[in-house]
């Protein structure tokens, strides 16, 4: 049936808040406030409560919709094409949330990484980042990785070294996926191992620097596009 | 010039993605609100044929 296909897909929206908090679960708590002392406090709960803005109109949107394909179901051709619209739009949405929240975790992590002269004093005490906090944090690493990914498919097309970091960072998030499809809450020590290299890499090649213009090209595209998806109105 | 601010940068980004989504949402709402109250108006049309008929129908004939 139709109608279930897109009861599923709505109905999955909030995953991802829960996926964040369980990839939290494994982690000791002192590893996890070392990683996240470079990023600003609220920063996850700005994040998750975008999440949670899109998927509560997501739902009255869905309501609405399924209302009127009860009250008329002779009409089903229509109430399925504002399904597959609403669909299109939340997808859409997810995705461009997802890179800004990456690159911002990006930004704000390396901008967190101390010179080598500082790291490890008082002055920064957690300034360095090392693979078994990335192990220990999958939603991070993920969000590190989508960072990368998002600035470096930004950058200037000539820039060969960008969007070979941003492939190889491409690489690495499947292999963060299939580990966390796996249920694993860690991430195994030689994944977090690659993926500092491709993090360091972005700080050595300006990814830091770069993330400001990225997040905003990113919203530009967003809407860009949906101008484009949506319907024009028939003469 | 002052270094750009990330964070700031950010919530201005998401605020306008999630705009251009309500937006969006809206219109499909108004939509999928205009199907509703177009059967509605459909059904209550019937109901009323059908009392109009029950009530004066037979007797007119």
């Amino acid at each position: 049936m139709r109608w279930q296909r897109y009861v599923i897909v709505c109905s999955e929206l909030p995953m991802s808040k829960l996926e964040h908090m369980n990839a939290f679960e494994g982690a000791t708590p002192l590893e996890s406030e070392e990683v996240l002392a470079s990023t600003p406090e609220n920063f996850l709960a700005r994040k998750e409560t975008a999440d949670a803005t899109l998927v509560l109109g997501a739902l009255k949107t869905q309501e609405a919709i399924r209302a009127a394909a009860n009250a008329s179901p002779e009409r089903e051709a229509e109430t399925a094409e504002l399904m597959n619209r609403l669909q299109s739009v939340i997808q859409e949405a997810q995705e461009t949330l997802k890179k800004l929240a990456g690159t911002t975790a990006l930004s704000t992590t390396l901008s967190g990484l101390a010179s080598p002269e500082r790291a490890g004093t008082e002055e920064a005490p957690g300034s360095t980042i090392t693979a078994d906090m990335l192990a220990n944090n999958p939603q991070l690493t993920e969000d590190l990785l989508e960072g990368v990914i998002t600035v470096g498919e930004n950058s200037n097309k000539e820039d060969l070294l960008h969007h070979s970091l941003a492939n190889e960072a491409k690489e690495l998030l499947q292999e963060t996926k299939k580990e966390k499809k796996q249920g694993k809450h860690k991430l195994a020590l030689s994944v977090a191992e690659k993926v500092l290299k491709v993090v360091l890499d972005a700080n050595t090649f300006g990814f830091g620097g770069a993330a400001y213009e990225a997040i905003k090209e990113c919203t530009k595209a967003y809407i860009d596009h949906r101008k484009h998806a949506q319907p024009q109105p028939q003469s | 010039m002052n270094p750009p601010n990330i964070d700031q940068a950010y919530d201005e980004a998401v605020a306008q993605v999630l705009s251009s989504v309500q937006e969006e949402l809206r219109e499909i709402t108004a939509e999928a609100e205009a199907i509703t109250a177009g059967a509605q108006e459909v059904e209550e049309k019937n109901a009323l044929a059908a009392l109009r008929d029950r009530l004066f129908g037979t007797s007119h004939e």
